[in-house]
């Protein structure tokens, strides 16, 4: 029995662990490797801690790399991290040099000998250069939004993308043309078990809101999200000051900035500074998990305005909390929302005004929407179906053919067949 | 009567499939490009989009059932063409070449009528995926109809929607689904008519799921007492 498996009993889908344990079975003795640019800070290092434990109780040996470097190294990844994301930024011949020669020297520590290996972003994707024997069983899982990178950067980096087996992406549109091998795609995902997602009681989530100064009697509309203009914080006030002259409500802005968006501090100096005087909005700076997750749980209504985004996991959070969401149609937030089911879709201040006036006044609907919306969530994006995409991931890595189906037997998958 | 009904058949095995969606290169911004990309996409991808919905919620049916009619709605709000791609003639067309022809027909059509054309920005474009299918077993075998409808009473939904949509997919022949094909091996001809003739397009897998066993529980009630007691079909020998 898979402790893993009994302890998201209950939460998970039934379906899903049991495809979790069938293709685990398939998979039994195989080995997994990842390797990132980092064991501590940002989503992908949060993703790991919590997915090792799972690949390795389900008998899978899974280890984790970590490339090092110096301060420089790392601020030519940093840069070139950004610029790929569409920031205006380019990369020296010198720092292209003293990248690929720190990363020569990580390869020569590391031992890629796993069956399938994941190189996660940019950061250590060339080490494949150092691997090329082994090219077959590595795949590139990228993170970030590569819809629109720097050319000159892309032109540098797309080489050794094209030297993988296979590259791994969140949404369609970040899977560019021009990536030559199979793209398939996997959905990041939230821990239902995590200090940000776990269940909380009433009381607690209290404490924690009225901590704030906010009040719970009177409907409360909440955004998480980085203090970042792309999550459009200002056209969140415009359309919570449209809303108040109907309804007596609240506005909570919680978010930081994060280490490299320089921007940061000054977007939240304009937010503080719009908010200025008006006791019904509430902007807090860098909340804890704990925190989040009672605000979200407080919220009536939860908005996510972005104009630009990633994946958008602060939908997929508020989602699983039940509450309606509202959501800039950007990124990866309409592969969550399904407009007019789970919440909607908006593409400007007076549109997320109108749906906000429009949930307010139909609370009712606004709890089935967030019911579907949880439910959505528990089949699509639980981390439970993140193990069970790359368990997949691994099977067809391995398998090394796209056009035919692969057969696992039983249902502790012991067999592996394909058909003829 | 109730004689024709002992025909043996190989023991049912529920199976499901699960997959990993893989993006391809096509892409359109406009009707125009759907249609062409749409005359060229794999079988596979054509089936993606008309079905992947069933599997990502097994108990909702969107406003809009296919993603082409879905797209169409909310990217270039052709509000009747949406209509149309929503109404094609799925539950008749195992065969995904008339699918397509059926879909390209609606766009040629809308094409030829209208004058301007509406594009969506790129980044709102219909990306095309095909899906790299693992199908599993579930280790759940019946060899009768009473052991057959236990066995549905407690089995995911996914795996009536691989026996509905994605198995008979995987084989040769014309077969409308694995459950008409088993019944009708064992002669329980009307029944096997019903579940050819039933349209699981209208309903959500969940919903496809509780009708299939009323449906089954209540053919085989009326049948015979086969429900009740197992021995009176043959066994399978391999």
């Amino acid at each position: 029995m898979c402790v893993m498996i009994e302890k998201y009993r209950n939460i998970a889908p039934d379906g899903i662990l049991s495809e979790i344990r069938a293709l685990a079975g398939a998979l039994e003795g195989r080995t997994l490797q990842h390797v990132s640019s980092t064991r501590s800070g940002g989503g992908v290092a949060e993703i790991l801690h919590r997915m090792i434990p799972w690949t390795v109780s389900l008998g899978i040996p899974t280890t984790w790399d970590v490339i090092d470097g110096r301060q420089d190294f790392f601020e030519v990844t940093k840069s070139m991290h950004n610029a790929l994301q569409g920031a205006d930024v380019d990369i020296s011949c010198c720092d292209k040099e003293m990248y690929l020669a720190h990363l020569g020297q990580n390869a020569s520590r590391l031992n890629l000998d796993a069956d399938v290996v994941i190189v996660h972003d940019p950061q250590p994707a060339f080490l494949i250069d150092h691997f090329l024997s082994r090219r077959k069983s590595m795949v590139w899982r990228c993170h970030i939004d590569l819809s629109r990178p720097m050319p000159p950067v892309w032109r540098f980096l797309r080489p050794a993308i094209n030297k993988y087996a296979m590259a791994v992406f969140h949404i369609p549109h970040f899977a560019r043309k021009d990536i030559t091998v199979p793209k398939v795609l996997i959905s990041p995902s939230i821990d239902p078990l995590s200090e940000k997602n776990r269940e909380l009681h009433e009381e607690e989530i209290t404490d924690i809101v009225e901590g704030f100064g906010i009040d719970r009697k009177r409907p409360l509309i909440v955004q998480i999200s980085r203090f970042d203009r792309f999550k459009d914080p200002i056209g969140v006030i415009t359309a919570f000051r449209q809303v108040r002259r109907h309804f007596d409500c609240q506005l909570a802005l919680a978010g930081g900035s994060a280490t490299d968006d320089p921007e940061g501090p000054a977007v939240q100096a304009e937010i503080e500074e719009v908010a200025a005087g008006d006791p019904d909005i509430f902007v807090l700076f860098q909340p804890t998990d704990l925190q989040v997750n009672a605000l979200q749980r407080a919220a009536d209504i939860i908005l996510q305005k972005s104009t630009r985004e990633g994946f958008g996991l602060t939908v997929t959070e508020a989602m699983w909390k039940g509450k309606p969401v509202i959501g800039g149609a950007a990124g990866g937030i309409p592969a969550q929302i399904i407009h007019g089911e789970t919440g909607f879709l908006v593409n400007s201040p007076e549109g997320a005004a109108y749906r906000i006036r429009y949930l307010l006044s139909h609370p009712h609907i606004g709890v089935a929407m967030g019911g579907k919306g949880r439910e959505h969530v528990r089949y699509n994006f639980l981390i439970t179906r993140h193990v069970r995409d790359y368990l997949l991931l691994m099977l067809h890595v391995m398998s090394n053919e796209s056009e035919k189906p692969i057969f696992v037997s039983g249902p502790a998958g012991k067999r592996i067949r394909r058909n003829s | 009567m109730k004689t024709q009904y002992r025909r043996s058949a190989a023991p049912f095995e529920f199976r499901k499939a699960v997959y990993l969606a893989e993006v391809t290169n096509q892409r359109a911004v406009s009707l125009s490009q759907l249609l062409m990309e749409v005359t060229i996409a794999s079988r596979w991808s054509l089936f993606f989009h008309l079905h992947q919905h069933f599997f990502r919620d097994p108990h909702t049916i969107p406003e809009y059932p296919n993603d082409f009619s879905s797209w169409v709605h909310t990217y270039l709000a052709e509000d009747s063409v949406a209509e149309k791609l929503a109404n094609l003639n799925l539950v008749r067309s195992m065969d995904l070449e008339l699918v397509r022809r059926e879909i390209c027909t609606i766009l040629a059509q809308h094409l030829q009528e209208m004058s301007g054309e509406r594009h969506t920005s790129p980044e709102n474009a219909f990306v095309f995926c095909k899906p790299r299918l693992t199908v599993l077993g579930t280790g759940r075998l019946a060899k009768t109809p009473a052991e057959f409808i236990r066995i549905l009473r407690d089995i995911d939904s996914d795996s009536v929607g691989y026996h509905l949509f994605i198995g008979p997919r995987l084989v040769s022949g014309p077969v409308m689904n694995d459950f008409s094909l088993w019944f009708r091996q064992l002669g329980y001809a009307r029944l096997a008519e019903k579940l050819d003739s039933f349209d699981p397009y209208l309903k959500s897998l969940k919903e496809n799921h509780d009708f299939l066993l009323h449906l089954i529980e209540g053919e085989c009630v009326e049948s015979q007492e086969d429900v009740r007691d197992d021995r009176k079909i043959p066994e399978y020998r391999s």
